[in-house]
């Protein structure tokens, strides 16, 4: 009778909750290296110069720290998978050093060290609201108006560089559009798993398209093609009707590759033109525009294999390489051989961030989870791809890399979908455990 | 849930692949790129640099010390005032107002940034040696060079590249006016930066007609065979072509209008084979193209880039209209007729050494494109030959050399409409079948008047010095 209940699909569960309780022995070790990176390169930067710098040196104690406590403290609350924390504090951490070794003043580097813990509240408050708010119909529909008017908010206010979708209010100013990111995500979770059939998804998917085309007036390109791509993918997983996905991604390259050629004819749109022309021959043109292309290449590729040296390189020469070229600094920086291995941490938060959505108990979360690295994955892969002069630069930024507020904040609060969704699957895995354990069961390896 | 899962998986997967596409798109491109990246003016490194680094000498083909540093931020030229004038574009300056000198173009060769691993570094703070560069050897004989420069009419502008046909390497490259590298002070007129040789794009006039002629013979079956008249001048659509002079060359073949370069003939020839097949073959000897070699920097030429209207094939036909080539390129397009129909990279660098003298890398010829095929390249060479024997060109032919044939064509290149202002004389041709001596070469001078009387025999001079040097 035993071996009835004990059946070969629950034994394999349980080998599987096994196998991560495992997997979490070599969590302490890879703790401790970004701890020890992020004290070493942070202390490095305190003696540059030959100058004392005190508020470095308190930045080299207190990053370590905080993402100790930030690993420790949130899966102590909720179950949430450390691995995708301990990289994403890598690579938050890897920023304020970068900014810090780049430029010739360390005050971005405070600022964004500043953001991080506003930023990890961001990332709990996003794990804890996927982890114990059930989402209804009531809910999304809430969050899309509010979506809706913090996306026209800013054309009551005015232009950062050539796009206009900045928020100013009191000194400070805000990207709505890092913010809508991840609500897009949990609405468009909820609205692509209600059913297959047109009227179950086409408001949602009419609702992408409009933020898509407030986007585009804001001349936020960037941001309209990371919306687009997110909405199709996961349009596509969440209904299954992958040839209509594959449709719409055909007519928006036909009608992007038309509204480029015609660029220069639509009012506000001239620079279009001019940034496609620069793509194509940075180096011949004798064009004063091509500079920040120029400058980042030269950046790039200066570095070598293993890098010019922490605080050695001469990045800073390179325009807006705070936020934009922040990938070229860290070339420069680090090398090429650490620049692969940032890429690198981005794909492992893919797969880990994948794997929680294909072993999450329901749709809405399989497909959040899903949404999320999806976003942030692309959103690496467009910037880089833009630096290192595969594709034509969009002004997105690096996720948690980049400095800004918005956008760390905006980053985190999508890996915080992700991170909680992970750790209701771990909360359903030890459930499942419970359960296979009161029916007497045991585990075998 | 199954499927979703499933499509998770798909879409993971390309999500991965595109960042592994990347990584691997970065890796090559700055790979193949990096260097030519990097040694360009406005890279700051460079400058920085030099204030710390010892830098490595710039050695001619006969191993003189072209530029040379003894100590940490100073640089020394050769000493020669002549030789040093005919070289300053082959060796550039440190201020970074030649784009093609070498002490640019090989920027962090000389400075040791390329190539050096963080144990290098660590071994040379722990030894508290300066950092020392490499030391490069370059293609260029600065004996060759410096007779080339005197050969040019005093106060003339133009230039002169002479190429190993087989192997790429520039032998000589001579741009007119210079600049002096040891004295950036002086002034100078500001296209005295620019090499003349690659920077500058003149109309090639009637030594395009090479490219015509190679186009007509692939184009146009029997055109061998074919009678052509000529009046002195063709009056079409309002404008006229005349022929050098106004001279009626009468009936001739095909042969006879190259080796005297009828203008009317090759108008016509153009005419008959329309623009598109004008400048398919052009593009076949890498006309409109971009450059992007690792030696050299050189400008693309153009024919028939913008319009093609007939009158303006008619005019590309003899090399007149907006035609343009660089002198260097123009010398490659010999060189490929030469060599079989090989068209070979350029190439200025020859050696990376330690400055111990260890040899580091030694740069091997590249193949840069298969313009036409062997057989064509035959009758070019025929024509070109026939020229130098009984056409405008006589005054290239070399006395006492029975090593092989001298071939070439000349042109005198109209570059304004007035009357009175002297023709750009030009010459390009090669040695042809001279195994030791595989030599091309362009010269032009502006304003020189005909090619065959100013060019012609400059190239002649040229080339028998380069044969006594044995290069």
């Amino acid at each position: 009778m035993k071996m009835g209940l004990f059946s070969r699909k629950n034994d394999k569960k349980a080998i599987e909750a096994y196998r991560k309780l495992i997997s979490r022995a070599y969590e302490t070790p890879l703790l401790v290296l970004i701890m020890v990176f992020q004290f070493l390169s942070m202390g490095l930067m305190a003696f540059k110069d030959g100058d004392f710098d005190l508020s470095s040196l308190l930045i080299a104690v207190a990053l370590p720290l905080g993402t100790w406590a930030l690993t420790y403290g949130i899966s102590k609350l909720i179950h949430a998978d450390r691995g995708l924390i301990m990289l994403t504090a890598f690579l938050a951490g890897l920023g304020v050093i970068t900014l810090r070794a780049a430029l010739s003043s360390p005050a971005k580097a405070f600022s964004q060290a500043g953001y991080l813990p506003l930023g990890c509240a961001f990332m709990l408050l996003g794990a804890l609201t996927i982890h114990y708010i059930r989402v209804n119909g009531v809910l999304v529909w809430l969050l899309m108006a509010i979506c809706a008017a913090l996306m026209v908010m800013p054309f009551a206010f005015t232009t950062v560089s050539s796009a206009k979708s900045w928020i100013r209010l009191a000194g400070y100013q805000m990207q709505p559009s890092e913010f809508v990111k991840p609500a897009l995500v949990v609405i468009l979770a909820y609205g692509f798993t209600r059913g297959s059939r047109i009227n179950d998804w086409f408001v949602y998917a009419v609702y992408s398209a409009v933020l898509c085309v407030i986007l585009l007036v804001q001349r936020d390109l960037g941001a309209v093609l990371l919306y687009f791509m997110l909405t199709t993918a996961m349009f596509t997983v969440g209904t299954g009707r992958w040839k209509l996905a594959l449709a719409a991604l055909v007519l928006a390259v036909a009608v992007g590759a038309v509204f480029v050629s015609f660029a220069d004819r639509i009012p506000g749109f001239s620079y279009l033109a001019a940034r496609i022309e620069i793509w194509r021959d940075p180096w011949n043109s004798q064009r004063e525009d091509s500079r920040q292309i120029v400058q980042g290449l030269m950046s790039i590729s200066s570095g070598g294999l293993f890098g010019a040296g922490l605080g050695l390189s001469a990045a800073r020469k390179v325009a807006v390489v705070a936020s934009d070229y922040i990938f070229a600094a860290v070339c420069e920086e680090f090398g090429i051989v650490f620049a692969f291995a940032v890429i690198c941490v981005y794909v492992l938060i893919l797969l880990r961030g994948c794997g929680a959505a294909m072993s999450a108990r329901g749709r809405f979360f399989a497909l959040a989870a899903f949404g999320g690295v999806f976003e942030l994955t692309s959103q690496m892969l467009l910037i880089v791809m833009g630096n290192l002069h595969i594709v034509p630069l969009t002004g997105v930024t690096l996720p948690f890399v980049s400095e800004g507020g918005s956008s760390l904040c905006g980053s985190m609060l999508l890996m915080g979908l992700v991170l909680g969704v992970s750790a209701l699957n771990a909360k359903d895995e030890y459930d499942d455990l419970n359960t296979l354990e009161s029916r007497g069961g045991r585990l075998k390896l | 849930m199954k499927r979703i899962r499933r499509q998770i998986l798909v879409m993971c997967a390309v999500l991965t692949a595109l960042s592994l596409l990347t990584m691997l798109v970065f890796s090559l491109s700055v790979n193949a790129n990096g260097t030519r990246w990097l040694n360009r003016a406005q890279n700051t490194r460079i400058q920085e640099a030099r204030k710390t680094t010892l830098q490595g000498t710039v050695y001619d083909s006969a191993m003189t010390p072209l530029a040379f540093s003894s100590r940490v931020g100073e640089r020394e030229y050769l000493s020669d005032r002549e030789a040093r004038l005919s070289l300053s574009h082959v060796i550039g300056d440190q201020k970074g107002m030649s784009a093609a000198g070498a002490e640019l173009r090989f920027a962090t060769t000389l400075l040791g940034m390329t190539d050096k691993t963080g144990a290098d570094k660590t071994l040379q703070t722990i030894l508290g040696d300066d950092p020392v560069g490499y030391d490069i050897v370059l293609t260029v004989n600065a004996e060759l060079n410096k007779y080339v420069r005197s050969l040019f009419p005093e106060g003339a502008r133009g230039a002169c590249a002479i190429i190993n046909y087989k192997t790429g390497e520039i032998l000589s490259k001579v741009s007119l006016p210079a600049f002096d590298p040891a004295n950036m002070e002086g002034w100078v007129e500001d296209t005295a930066y620019y090499d003349r040789a690659t920077q500058f794009r003149y109309a090639p006039g009637s030594v395009f007609k090479i490219v015509t002629l190679s186009a007509a013979l692939e184009a146009i079956p029997g055109v061998l065979e074919e009678k052509f008249t000529c009046e002195g001048e063709w009056n079409f659509a309002g404008s006229v072509i005349r022929c050098a002079g106004g001279t009626s060359h009468g009936e001739i073949t095909l042969k006879e209008a190259f080796a005297k370069s009828c203008n009317v003939t090759f108008a016509s020839l153009a005419y008959r084979m329309g623009a598109a097949r004008l400048k398919a073959e052009a593009e076949k000897f890498a006309f409109n193209t971009e450059f992007e070699f690792d030696d050299v920097l050189m400008y693309a030429s153009s024919c028939l880039a913008a319009s093609n209207g007939e009158g303006e094939l008619i005019q590309a036909g003899f090399g007149q209209g907006t035609t343009a080539v660089t002198p260097l390129h123009m010398a490659m397009i010999s060189g490929a007729v030469a060599n079989g129909g090989v068209m070979m990279e350029p190439r200025l660098l020859k050696e990376v050494r330690r400055h111990s003298g260890l040899l580091i890398s030694r740069t091997q010829a590249k193949e840069y494109k298969t313009c036409v095929s062997d057989d064509l390249t035959r009758q070019v060479a025929l024509y070109m030959y026939e020229a130098v024997r009984n056409g405008t060109a006589t005054r290239a032919s070399i006395s006492g050399y029975t090593d092989g044939y001298i071939c070439g064509k000349t042109g005198s290149a109209e570059t304004s409409s007035d009357k009175n202002s002297q023709t750009n004389a030009w010459y390009t041709g090669f040695l042809y079948g001279d195994e030791k001596h595989p030599y091309a070469i362009a010269v032009v001078v502006e304003q020189g008047g005909s090619g065959g009387s100013t060019a012609a025999p400059m190239a002649a001079k040229a080339l028998k010095k380069a044969i006594d040097l044995g290069l």
